[in-house]
């Protein structure tokens, strides 16, 4: 009988049926960084190649069924503005004047340029930038290399986050206190123009990797990030988004999800997304959050596919293949609660994290995590 | 009192009037010590109300009031002697965490120096070479650069100050498994966390060097 693939098993698990074993989700930018064999960051962040190899070797020596192909959160963004610095360590926004000083006419002159958006949403291709053409050029690889084998998990967050990464998610978040007109501006760019243009790169995203998935993110849903007035807020305009995201890629393409926040508000995103069926699972930072994984396969294990299980700053990366067979076999028997069940990190590993352990999670996973 | 207008306008988000205010106060000749107060009162009461009616917004909106009003006062008030701590973000750019803290620690009197953000050991190694804080406090937002820790830490060992330097760590990355595989003095996970943790390891090392 053939082995069933990474991308069989991972299908299953999110139509929220049992696989023959428990799919295993792993990705870090800086990892696949790593193994690229790229030494300079500020050259591998431009070889879509070694994008695409540091990824692929990733996924296939720790022999994963779900991951993603990142380079950084920005590099969608630059063709809307947002500025970036490449260091020899890290890929990140440049710290906007702003910080130092509030500025209410930084949102008007966004507003000018993205309004634009509407009568040209081509000018505003991501791919217009470099670095946004090799990601797409990197996906393209990898789907052809490991596509037909691995789930590609590929996402872009929400218009509100589109907005809020490229002025300065800090700034934003701050300047919504402190300018009292501009949610008004704010809502009528999120909805009008940034709508507009996120979903159509969602889509662009979903169809690079060969419609295996959409990943949404949910870390804005953090009850230290977010009260529950501007939680609300955000979820009315995540909902019309992800409705929308959901009518151009049809039914059959599943939505997962990335939560990789510290203090989840779990309950609010199912409640929101889970129950209208918009999403297709609750990924989530388990052992490690606020959230513990035993209450979330309680409340929800029955009504929802749960990734979780692997504290990736914890036991993976601090301790030894031990602590982290204990840790898996433990998550696998609370995960074999649920409907389906798939082991995964709060959030990207760690480029230190020991080679012996990642190992070693697959391994438990063959060891504990079989559904037959 | 006059100066409570201060405390109000930095409880209601308005860093613009503070900054008016704080300027307005200074031409009538009053204490600046007294306006002060009022700055650091305000962020210590939103640091309380953080977790429950306040968000990362409105901490982000006192602190932009804290520092424009502060920005005019810092070279007409004390430096004060509660102990010394060097704090800076490891790894990335990300600061907002850093600063809530900071702003804190400079409300509750200690005297903070801020190395910024996008920091690799050898950054913090310097700052402790030419500071000699009591604590260091890193804050983490990414993975990137957790294993540079280490280096501070061993640095310390060398030559000899692990015990008069203490090392906490924050952020989003930061967490107890990460605070003992380094041998850091602790975790301070929010700013409550993260204030104790302070006023502590800098008594004792006060205690014993100074």
């Amino acid at each position: 009988m053939a082995e069933v693939t990474g991308l069989e098993r991972a299908l299953t698990y999110l139509r929220g049926e049992k696989p023959d074993k428990m799919p295993i989700w792993l990705e870090s930018v800086y990892l696949a960084w790593q193994y690229s064999g790229t030494s300079s960051l500020k050259e591998y962040i431009y070889d879509s190649k070694a994008i695409a190899l540091g990824h692929i070797r990733v996924a296939e020596k720790f022999r994963v069924d779900i991951t993603g192909v990142n380079t950084d959160q920005w590099v969608m963004y630059e063709i809307l503005g947002a500025e970036v610095e490449i260091l020899d360590h890290v890929v990140q926004a440049k710290i906007p004047p702003w910080r130092y000083r509030p500025d209410r006419s930084v949102y008007d002159r966004f507003f000018e340029k993205v309004e634009r958006i509407e009568k040209n949403l081509s000018e505003f291709d991501p791919r217009r930038c470099r670095r946004a053409k090799t990601l797409f050029d990197a996906w393209k690889i990898v789907a052809e290399k490991i596509g037909k084998k691995v789930l590609l998990r590929q996402g872009i967050l929400g218009p509100a986050a589109t907005l809020a990464l490229t002025i300065g998610m800090t700034e934003v978040m701050r300047d919504v206190m402190i300018f009292p007109d501009l949610m008004g501006t704010l809502t009528r760019m999120v909805r009008g123009p940034l709508m507009e243009w996120t979903v159509d790169v969602a889509y662009k995203m979903v169809e690079a990797v060969n419609f295996t998935n959409f990943c949404m993110g949910f870390s804005g849903y953090d009850r230290s990030l977010l009260n529950p007035e501007l939680r609300e807020w955000l979820a009315q305009l995540d909902l019309e988004y992800l409705s929308k995201v959901r009518e151009r890629i049809g039914n059959d393409v599943p939505i997962t999800t990335h939560v990789c926040s510290w203090d989840p508000d779990l309950d609010f995103i199912y409640e929101k997304f889970g129950k209208p069926k918009l999403i297709n699972e609750l990924q989530f930072y388990a052992p490690g959050s606020t959230y513990p994984l035993e209450r979330a396969v309680e409340k929800f294990g029955d009504k929802i596919p749960l990734c979780a299980g692997i504290d990736h700053l914890g036991p993976l990366f601090t301790g030894t293949p031990d602590d982290v067979e204990m840790m898996v076999k433990h998550s696998i028997e609370l995960g074999r609660n649920c409907i389906s069940f798939a082991l995964g990190p709060g959030c990207g590993l760690s480029p230190n994290t020991p080679e012996e352990n990642l190992l070693k999670i697959s391994e438990a996973r063959d060891k504990y995590g079989r559904y037959r | 009192m006059e100066v409570d207008k201060i405390y109000q306008l930095a409880m209601e988000f308005k860093p613009f009037e503070v900054e008016n205010e704080v300027k307005r106060l200074l031409s009538e000749g009053v204490d600046p010590e007294l306006i002060l107060i009022q700055l650091r009162k305000a962020m210590i009461d939103a640091c309380e109300r953080f977790g429950k009616e306040f968000a990362l917004p409105q901490l982000s909106a006192i602190i932009a009031a804290f520092n424009m009003g502060y920005n005019i006062l810092k070279d007409k008030v004390k430096v004060n002697v509660k102990g010394k701590i060097l704090m800076g973000t490891l790894g990335s750019m990300h600061y907002i965490g850093k600063d809530i803290i900071k702003v804190l620690y400079m409300a509750d009197g200690f005297e903070v120096i801020d190395l910024g953000e996008n920091l690799m050991a050898e950054n913090f190694i310097k700052g402790i070479i030419e500071h000699m804080p009591h604590l260091v406090g890193i804050s983490m937002f990414l993975t990137n650069a957790i294993f540079e820790l280490g280096k501070i830490v061993d640095f310390l060992e060398k030559e000899g100050l692990r015990d008069r330097v203490k090392v906490i760590v924050g952020g989003v990355q930061g967490n107890r498994y990460i605070a003992e595989k380094y041998r850091l003095d602790g975790w301070g996970h929010d700013p409550k966390t993260a204030l104790e943790l302070a006023n502590r390891l800098v008594s004792e090392a006060r205690a014993k060097y100074g």
